[in-house]
């Protein structure tokens, strides 16, 4: 249904996408994940025709984004990122005017339906403009679905709704995506788990991982994180760590409770066991191991390798009830 | 592939929501009316200076250039949003992913402005009926003087679209307006120090000296078609300032 391939964006000397290739299939939750500026808005504005791409191809329902133009967008139904609408109109005003300018027969019984659909009906005289913000993101919802369209494009539909909002939002995607075809974007991870049949991840205009959320959890079901407290010099127990086979990235952090004491977060390679070495490397060394705990890695930790190239050398740690239990799932 | 009627009349309803909007826009907005307001009151305070002075003959001759350059001045604020706001608000981006061509877009926009513009015309009737009450009445001056009007206004509206077009900010896209507007006003009087070859030239492209001959009861077609050709050069320009829009984006 939706085809991207080789996309690439340059916005004078600055490349917001770079080769990006992902497709999704009829009746699909297609999630685009990544954080702010990765180049989710771009992707969306690109297969909507708003914009064309610097060199790459994109294809919605079969038609090219760029030389079939009309055809794609008689196709879609777009909610773009800060969903711009037309303050002065009135909530039916302006889903009239969609109507039209989308072309829709009945249009009446149309805009009835979409903005039950999308729970505005009893907004439906109120001037846009008089509007909360989760009202404002039904009605562009509203207009998005209004021409029943194959395919919907959703840049952050729940950005900046109160929780009920977000629920009732994530059910109405949900039961709009069992028909058509949906692209999402967002940076919240549970959000991806709950509604996406797949997930695209997109780190500075990059593909860095595609696969289903239980796939992505997969991924990461045998990987640990080992969070340890030792005594001694910080830097060279760093590099120690680094060096040691299936370690995949090392956190150091201040304070774990006294001088010259710090804390580490390894994360292991793969499902590699790396307890043991880790501790028979501190011991050998003379560092005074004080803790270890170890925990399964969370989707927001895998999503966190994924889209953080360098190693954060510095962060805060959560503080730690002192008596910690060894294991947390 | 569909008839050519049938195309057309889709075309025209894509246009006709884009006016349709547009004009609910002007309507519930109280630039529309302010600047409606100002033309009115500033006309009429001159017509009737106009007639204080013993003007004999029936027809609008004599209010016709204090008109014109007021709609110079006027139109470009109610042109001014047309896409300007569009682009600082984002709609845009919307409004371009409709399934309508970026010329349906600029046609629909421009229309909706015509349309609004020839409301305000509506009360400068009464200058008419005036005219009707205290004399007998030369009906081609006067009619002649609307179709002048109208295209006049047209081709200050196109302008003030283009202008429009350009910017994000609706003040810049006034006195963009504005200036360009009065730009092709004065041309005509630069004319005569061009020197012979240049200067019916310069003085063609005049939107002022083109107007004289409406006030007159004269239409001529170098006239009507100087200024709708105007239209669709700055209608075709704006459609391309929009295209090129999208890949600067």
């Amino acid at each position: 249904m939706i085809d991207v391939t080789h996309l690439t964006k340059q916005y004078g000397d600055r490349v917001a996408l770079q080769d990006v290739s992902f497709h999704a299939n009829r009746g699909e939750i297609l999630g685009l994940l990544g954080p702010n500026g990765a180049g989710k808005s771009s992707t969306m504005r690109i297969l909507t025709g708003y914009m064309p791409p610097t060199s790459g191809s994109a294809r919605v329902a079969g038609f090219d984004v760029v030389t079939d133009s009309m055809e794609v967008r008689r196709r879609i139904g777009y909610l773009p990122e800060n969903v711009p609408l037309y303050t002065e109109m009135t909530v039916r005003a302006y889903l009239d005017f969609v109507a039209r300018a989308k072309q829709v027969t009945q249009r009446e019984d149309t805009v009835e339906w979409a903005m039950d659909a999308a729970r505005v009906d009893h907004m439906a005289d109120a001037i846009i403009g008089r509007l909360s913000k989760g009202y404002r993101q039904r009605v562009g919802l509203a207009q998005a679905i209004l021409a029943d369209p194959e395919v919907l494009i959703l840049d952050e539909p729940t950005a900046g709704l109160d929780p009920n909002q977000i629920i009732e939002t994530r059910q109405l995607i949900k039961s709009l995506g069992r028909e058509r075809t949906v692209i999402l974007s967002t940076h919240i991870l549970p959000e991806v788990s709950m509604i996406c049949d797949r997930v695209v991840i997109i780190n500075r205009g990059q593909v860095v991982a595609e696969d289903t959320p239980d796939g992505l959890a997969r991924r990461v079901a045998g990987a640990e994180r080992l969070s340890i407290t030792v005594r001694g010099p910080d830097i060279e127990i760093g590099d120690a760590l680094r060096g040691l086979p299936g370690v995949a990235r090392v956190l150091v952090g201040a304070g774990g409770g006294g001088v010259g004491v710090s804390r580490f977060e390894i994360d292991a390679q793969g499902d590699a066991d790396i307890r043991e070495v880790v501790a028979s490397t501190i011991i050998a060394a003379g560092w005074g191991l004080r803790e270890m705990r170890s925990h399964s890695l969370s989707l927001e930790d895998v999503f966190l390798q994924l889209t953080t190239s360098e190693v954060v050398e510095d962060f805060q740690p959560l503080p730690v009830p002192a008596m910690a239990p060894d294991e947390q799932v | 592939m569909s008839s050519i009627p049938g195309s057309i009349a889709r075309h025209w309803i894509g246009t006709w929501a884009v006016s349709r909007r547009e004009l609910y826009a002007y309507l519930v907005s109280p630039m529309a009316y302010a600047v409606a307001s100002v033309f009115l009151l500033v006309n009429g305070f001159i017509f009737f200076l106009i007639l204080a002075q013993g003007f004999a003959e029936a027809n609008l001759k004599a209010i016709l250039p204090t008109t014109a350059f007021l709609l110079l001045l006027v139109i470009p604020v109610l042109t001014m949003r047309l896409v300007a706001e569009e682009r600082s608000t984002g709609t845009i981006e919307l409004l371009m992913t409709f399934p309508l061509s970026d010329a349906q877009v600029v046609v629909g926009k421009f229309l909706a402005t015509l349309i609004a513009y020839a409301l305000m015309l509506v009360p400068t009737l009464a200058y008419v009926m005036i005219i009707v009450i205290y004399g007998a009445t030369e009906w081609g001056p006067i009619m002649s003087a609307y179709i002048g009007l109208l295209l006049l206004g047209g081709a200050f509206i196109s302008l003030g679209l283009f202008a429009s077009s350009l910017t994000r900010n609706q003040i810049v896209a006034a006195i963009l307006g504005i200036g360009l507007l009065l730009m092709l006003w004065v041309l005509g009087s630069g004319a005569s120090v061009l020197g012979p070859r240049l200067s019916p030239i310069v003085g063609y492209l005049s939107l002022a000296e083109h107007f004289q001959n409406f006030g007159l009861g004269v239409l001529e077609v170098k006239d009507i078609v100087y200024y709708l050709s105007v239209m669709a050069g700055c209608l075709f320009l704006t459609t391309r300032v929009l295209e090129s829009g999208r890949w600067r984006a």
